[in-house]
């Protein structure tokens, strides 16, 4: 535990470093997750309109 | 000591001291002062702002800005004694700059994740993503708070939070106090008041509603998290949900008259925002009439009977407190018809609207930058967001109060303006009032389908005229299924709609209504400009809906929270970001004024192509350079020259100007001669004119240039204007501009030329109209572009002439530059008169993105501006204006009022015009150049006019009254259609038209050369195989010529056809002899074994011989003497005909060669089933050719991603030259070889060259005239796979079974197997149909 306000304001520091690295972290699953969305959304649509086009031949 | 003072000293002193040292330590301590205004500065800054102040930092004083540095300067104790606040300050500050990044990453995470709103899963994921992130928030700041409060007095902290607590409840910030202000909120409607009290209570004691909030998504509600405790954070979302509920629910009573209004106004609004379909229609019904008056209960007295205003009109005018007695005081808008009376009113509504949220901005900015330190401006960023609502719905309240006082200036200018373009209004059979595109046009005239025409027309420029420009930017750049994507393909349906209509009416005009083609094209160019008039001053609308947004104030809370306002929540102290619908509506006024030097500039630089004239010509010197070492023509005439002016002596020789006494001497002198040295000089004269007249042959050839199609060179320009708009400044910017000059410059030499081909006789009009429109747009840009260029060479005077001693190109600068600074003083000018009238003052970097913008919205307008004066100019008129033909100048040229003086003068189609201007050299503009600007410009025209009629060359064709045919015979070795058929002009000239002076050779030269281009260019394919007796036939086709071959004592002319080779001299195991033959110039040899072959001799040569080794006439190419060359499995292969041999390089870099025989010795005929067993060849893989598509298309070689036509483009515009025609065959090849050679780009040429069925390579004998004339015709357009399907679909190139074969046996890649799939539907489609 800090004892001094120099200390305090390292750990403070250091928690928020914390902080930003974990949302940092989270932010990368985000953007992974929109990735992987859209790739999904991107081969959905693709093997529908195979599936049309399948359904037409 | 100033702070200056003090900066000058410490960069002197730091220069000497070491960074740290006591010496440099004592320096800094006399700097101190502004050491601390940086400090100061570098905390309160953020992200990459707080990194560039301490760099800066770093730079100016030689050391490191930190806590150290401030503590050895300041002395150890001052963070002690700042200690017990900076704890708390310190934890806020991380907090806040920790909510700053969250922010950052959910916007990119939100502008990446457009098109999943509507997904479930993602949606559910992503919000347990966002959930955790609130936590972790909170987690920080908790634990960060915590550690404070454990060194700090606890006491410390906790004033810190009731500091903030109770500052929130201060005038400045409380949400509570916000709900206060809000039942105060309209001071008109204190008996309100009470009734939002009670509403209050009654919601505050109904918890059900503190859960009001399910409209907050996740990320929403992180914002909302602030910089508050938890336990405020409950009370805060209670409160901002209770502030949306009053809002909605006080609106619908407090403004119920407004409300009423509203409806009625978007029942017309209907029309034109939200309903595409709709036009700008007046419904001339007349209970309408009474509607507007129960609407304005307050006008209804001062409403005569037979009002002169249409009601819709006075509804939206009365929405702002104007009166018709107020409207009548506006000078000429109670004449104006109905239309423009309707514009009118919405533009001023717009205007309004964008008023409204100027003040809200202000005053948010003022209320920010109030605030002296970081927390205050933190709070009362906070508290701008609770009072947006307010503030929004009260600007709205000043502006509908506004009346004259507020309006006046606006309204006038608007009438003003919607003098200068004349909307004429139409009644169409069911009783509306709809805007007329086309004027003067007689519909009792028309038969029923024209008149549908015109009706369809004017329908499609209403639907298109309401759709904002900038709907259509984002049309690549958007997920599909995205709002932005569905209102770019409305546009883009739109806009091809109104082009398909447009050509049509081209078409109606010149060739059903006998109109001219200038005439023509004023009027569809006229159509064009109001078009854009109102798409620019109306069609928005955004700010339709946001106006009845802000009244309605049901989202006014959401609309706090909303994505763009987060900032403030989190800096406060960041501006507001969004003025999302710009400032469209501002330049519908701004265009009119700013438009008025931009037209007169697009004037002033076409005049000013004698710049581009020179600039070409210089690039043609290069070329003769360099083409001087290898012209042995050339060679002979200067040993022949030289020769001859050895036996001259120099005394009068050196005399340049003195024409007639030099020849005169020179009689003297030969007369002196002995016969045996006057014998020596005429044989030597005699050797030097043979030798001129051949080279000058020569150099005639090389101005034969290719007619190249107008659509094309459009695609081209606009090509490079988007790049442009897309290039951030630096290296690429500045080469794309330099490109778009030259592209324009090329264009204008084509066009003055008649080098542009325009089309079908039904397409004509609407071309050239493009292609001058284009032009003009791209020289505008140009200038708005360039303005810092412009400026750099005011000042320097050389920057755009490569040839500095130029001193006209010099001068051109100027005059460029000057308009420059016109038209920016002239935006400057027009700021203060707007600010003057807003009465408030714009910051300077405001003021500096108001003018960019506006300038920017000058250039939108500036297409049609432009092209208004442009076509003008084209038709024949010379404007004798400057730049301060100023207002009346615009009124004169784009209002279209000079028509009649034109329908007089103009008696020539444009495209004959321009070239006969091609001879009259720009006569007009020198004239111009004489005369003093700001005259009257009405009576110039009229002046210039009349003289016209009688002495400018378009007049005289059409009282030609000779023979309607001419022929030439090819009478000589060296002789073309091109060359009889200019001879024909040459000689005929006065016959055919030309009015120069016939003595004049350049001139007489120069005209008689664009005659015959754009005679070619009218004359389809003619023949180019021509023999000594063929007859070269000009024929005068309605008000231009047309060239025919016909058969004369030789041969029949014809196409040269393959079996014309065979039948000749070509055996497979011939020798080629490889010579410079001019073009159209094959003559049939007899001598067996030996046939000389140009370049497109060659290509047939190999194409038949190729068939001799198995190959198709695709598959092979000419490569050099008795070679072609052939492309398997990704590698070149090359095959001596003679010799029988192959070559070509393996994959190790090994080349591979040997003799095509069979291993009993017996010759290979199937050379491709050989190579391609023996070596595999067909199979070897190339890595440049690793495509998604490789055995999608029929041919081995893979199709390609042609995402883009940039790289053909590039191929032309590589150089610096102007044209590609311009570039020596050498050249040619070198950036053939250049462009094949660079990556991707090999594997696209390749691609399509199969693919389409064109043969290309990376030699010369490919054909460098080929890739060309390929790119221009058969790239055009292309710019998606998909296209590329239709059309390899069009020419039976694409197997539909193949393709959906391939996408389902291929595990590809989703955005791949997307595309194939794509490209099969398209296929589908075009199939069923």
């Amino acid at each position: 535990m800090a004892t001094s306000k120099q200390e305090a304001m390292q750990e403070i520091e250091a928690i928020f470093n914390e902080g930003k690295r974990s949302l940092l972290s989270l932010h990368r699953q985000k953007m992974e997750l929109i990735h992987r969305f859209k790739e999904t959304a991107d081969a959905d649509e693709a093997a529908d309109i195979l599936n049309k086009l399948k359904a037409l031949q | 000591m100033s702070t200056q003072e003090a900066n000058v000293l410490a960069e002197r002193v730091i220069k000497k001291v070491r960074p740290g040292s006591k010496q440099h330590l004592d320096s800094l301590r006399l700097e101190l002062p502004s050491i601390l205004e940086w400090q100061e500065k570098i905390k309160t800054a953020k992200g990459k702002e707080a990194a560039a102040l301490r760099k800066n930092f770093k730079e100016k004083f030689g050391t490191t800005f930190n806590t150290e540095l401030m503590e050895k300067l300041t002395g150890v104790k001052v963070v002690a004694e700042k200690a017990p606040e900076k704890l708390a300050d310190f934890v806020e500050a991380e907090e806040a700059s920790l909510r700053q990044s969250v922010l950052e990453q959910v916007d990119l995470e939100n502008s990446i994740a457009a098109g999943l709103e509507n997904n479930q899963d993602f949606v559910d994921q992503s919000a347990n993503i966002d959930n955790q992130r609130v936590e972790i928030v909170d987690e920080t700041v908790n634990h960060a708070q915590a550690v404070a409060a454990s060194v700090e007095a606890p006491a410390t902290v906790a004033t810190k939070k009731s500091r903030i607590i109770k500052k929130s409840k201060s005038e400045d910030f409380d949400p509570v106090a916000s709900l206060a202000e809000l039942k105060a909120l309209d001071d008109q409607k204190q008996a309100e008041a009470a009734a939002q009290s009670a509403l209050i209570d009654e919601v505050l004691s109904n918890p059900a509603n503190k859960k009001n909030n399910d409209e907050f998504d996740p990320v929403a509600s992180l914002a909302e998290l602030k910089a508050l405790d938890d336990q405020k954070q409950a009370k805060l979302e209670e409160e901002q949900a209770l502030v949306a509920e009053i809002l909605s629910s006080n609106e619908a009573k407090e403004t119920e008259k407004q409300v009423v209004a509203n409806e009625q106004e978007i029942k017309v609004e209907t029309q034109v925002s939200d309903n595409p379909d709709a036009q700008l229609n007046v419904d001339v019904n007349p209970e309408t009439s009474s509607a507007v008056d129960v609407i304005n209960p307050e006008n209804q007295e001062t409403t005569p009977e037979t009002s002169r205003f249409i009601p819709e009109a006075t509804v939206i005018f009365a929405s702002l407190n104007l009166s018709e007695k107020d409207l009548e005081s506006i000078p000429g808008l109670a004449d104006m018809n109905g239309v423009s009376q309707l514009l009118i009113a919405k533009s001023l509504k717009s205007l309004a609207l964008e008023r409204a949220r100027k003040q809200v901005e202000n005053t948010q900015i003022q209320a920010v930058a109030a605030k002296k330190t970081w927390a205050g401006k933190l709070a009362a960023g906070i508290a701008n967001t609770f009072r947006l609502g307010k503030q929004e719905r009260g600007a709205v309240s000043d502006q509908e109060r506004g009346g004259m006082e507020k309006h006046g200036a606006d309204l006038l200018r608007l009438a003003q303006w919607a003098e200068t373009f004349d909307l004429q209004e139409q009644e169409t059979a069911d009783g509306k009032i709809r805007a007329n595109f086309i004027n003067n046009l007689n519909l009792e005239n028309l038969n029923d389908q024209q008149r549908e025409l015109v009706a369809s027309f004017n329908q499609a420029a209403g639907v298109l005229s309401l759709l904002p420009k900038h709907w259509l930017v984002k049309f690549d750049s958007v997920s599909k299924r995205s709002t932005e994507y569905k209102q770019a393909e409305q546009y883009f349906q739109a806009r091809e709609e109104y082009r398909a209509l447009r050509q049509q009416m081209g078409d109606l005009l010149t060739n059903q209504l006998g109109q001219t083609d200038s005439e023509a094209m004023k009027q569809l160019n006229d159509a064009d400009a109001k078009l854009n008039m109102i798409q620019l001053m109306m069609a928005n609308p955004e700010l339709e809906k946001e106006w009845g947004q802000m009244l309605k104030g049901s989202s006014v809370l959401k609309k706090a929270l909303a994505k763009d306002n987060w900032k403030f929540l989190a800096g406060g102290f960041v501006g507001r970001t969004a003025t999302k619908a710009g400032l469209g509506a501002l330049f519908g006024v701004s265009v009119s004024f700013v438009g008025v030097p931009i037209a007169a500039g697009v004037i002033a630089a076409w005049r000013a192509r004698d710049r581009a004239q020179k600039q070409l010509r210089a690039a043609d010197r290069f070329v003769d350079k360099k083409d001087i070492k290898e012209s042995d023509l050339l060679a002979k005439r200067r040993a022949a020259l030289k020769k001859l002016q050895a036996l001259e002596p120099s005394s009068y020789a050196d005399n340049p100007v003195a024409g007639q006494k030099l020849e005169e001497q020179r009689q003297i002198w030969l007369q002196s001669l002995s016969p045996e040295d006057a014998a020596n000089y005429r044989a030597a004269l005699a050797e030097f004119n043979q030798a001129h007249q051949l080279w000058q042959e020569q150099e005639q050839e090389k101005t034969e240039r290719k007619v190249l199609k107008a659509v094309d060179l459009v695609a081209k320009i606009e090509l490079l204007q988007n790049k442009l708009q897309q290039a951030s400044n630096g290296h690429e910017y500045e080469l794309l501009l330099g490109q778009l000059r030259r592209r324009i410059d090329f264009n204008k030499d084509l066009a003055n030329r008649g080098l542009v081909n325009f089309g079908s006789q039904e397409e004509r009009t609407t071309q050239s109209l493009d292609f001058y429109q284009a032009l003009s747009q791209a020289e505008v840009s140009l200038l708005g572009f360039d303005y810092d260029k412009s400026q750099l060479a005011y000042e320097r005077g050389s920057v755009f002439m490569e040839d500095d001693e130029n001193n006209s190109g010099q001068e051109s600068v100027m005059v460029e530059s000057r308009l420059e600074i016109d038209i920016k003083e002239r935006a400057d000018d027009l700021l203060s008169s707007l600010e003057y009238f807003a009465e408030q003052k714009l910051d300077a970097k405001r003021r500096a993105f108001v003018k960019e913008q506006m300038w920017k919205g000058a250039l939108l307008g500036g297409a049609f501006a432009g092209a208004g004066a442009v076509v003008g100019e084209l038709s024949g008129h010379w404007l004798s204006d400057r730049v301060s033909g100023g207002f009346r100048f615009l009124k004169e040229v784009v209002g279209g009022k000079e028509s009649s003086v034109s329908a007089a003068a103009i008696t020539e189609n444009v495209n004959a015009s321009v070239v006969a201007k091609a001879s009259a050299e720009m006569v007009g503009g020198e004239t111009a150049t004489g005369t003093a600007g700001g005259t009257n410009v009405a009576e110039k025209i009229a002046t210039e006019a009349a003289a016209n009629t009688s002495t400018s060359p378009e007049t005289v064709t059409t009282v030609v009254t000779t023979p309607e045919t001419w022929s030439n015979e090819i009478d000589h070795k060296g002789d073309s259609v091109w060359r009889s058929t200019r001879d024909i002009f040459r000689n005929q000239a006065q016959a055919l038209g030309y009015n120069g002076d016939i003595n004049d050779a350049d001139a007489l030269n120069s005209w008689a050369e664009a005659q015959t281009n754009q005679a070619l260019a009218n004359s389809g394919e003619v023949a180019d195989k021509v023999f000594l007796g063929n007859q070269v036939i000009l024929e005068r086709s309605g008000s231009g010529f047309v060239v025919s071959v016909e058969a004369g004592s030789g041969d029949q002319p014809d196409f040269l056809p393959l079996t014309e080779v065979e039948s000749t001299t070509v055996e497979p195991a011939a020798k080629v002899t490889d010579d410079l033959v001019p073009k159209s110039d094959y003559q049939p040899q007899t001598s067996p074994g030996e046939v000389r072959l140009n370049e497109g001799n060659r290509e047939i040569w190999a194409d038949k011989i190729g068939a001799n080794f198995g190959f198709s006439a695709n598959e092979v190419s000419y490569s050099d003497v008795n070679t072609i060359k052939t492309i398997m499995g990704g590698r070149e292969v090359y095959i001596n005909t003679v010799e029988n041999t192959f070559t070509f390089i393996d994959p190790q870099g090994e080349e591979v060669s040997g003799f095509l025989a069979a291993e009993d010795g017996s010759f290979i005929t199937d050379a491709k089933t050989f190579l391609a067993d023996k070596f595999n060849l067909e199979t070897i893989p190339d890595p440049s050719e690793a495509n998604p598509f490789s055995d999608l298309f029929a041919g081995e070689v893979p199709g390609a991603d042609l995402s883009s036509q940039a790289a053909v483009e590039d191929l032309a515009a590589a150089g610096s030259e102007s044209s590609w025609s311009e570039l020596s065959e050498s050249q040619q090849l070198e950036r053939v070889t250049e462009f094949l050679s660079s990556g991707g780009t090999a594997a696209k040429i390749n691609s399509l060259s199969n693919n389409l069925g064109i043969t290309l390579g990376a030699n010369a004998s490919m054909g460098a005239e080929r890739l060309q004339t390929y790119a221009v015709e058969q790239l055009a357009g292309i710019t998606k796979i998909a296209d590329l399907g239709t059309k390899m679909l069009a020419e039976d190139k694409a197997d539909l079974s193949k393709i959906i074969n391939f996408i389902s046996t291929n595990g590809y890649s989703p955005v791949h197997g997307r595309r194939l799939a794509e490209l099969a539907a398209k296929i589908m489609l075009r199939q069923d149909q």
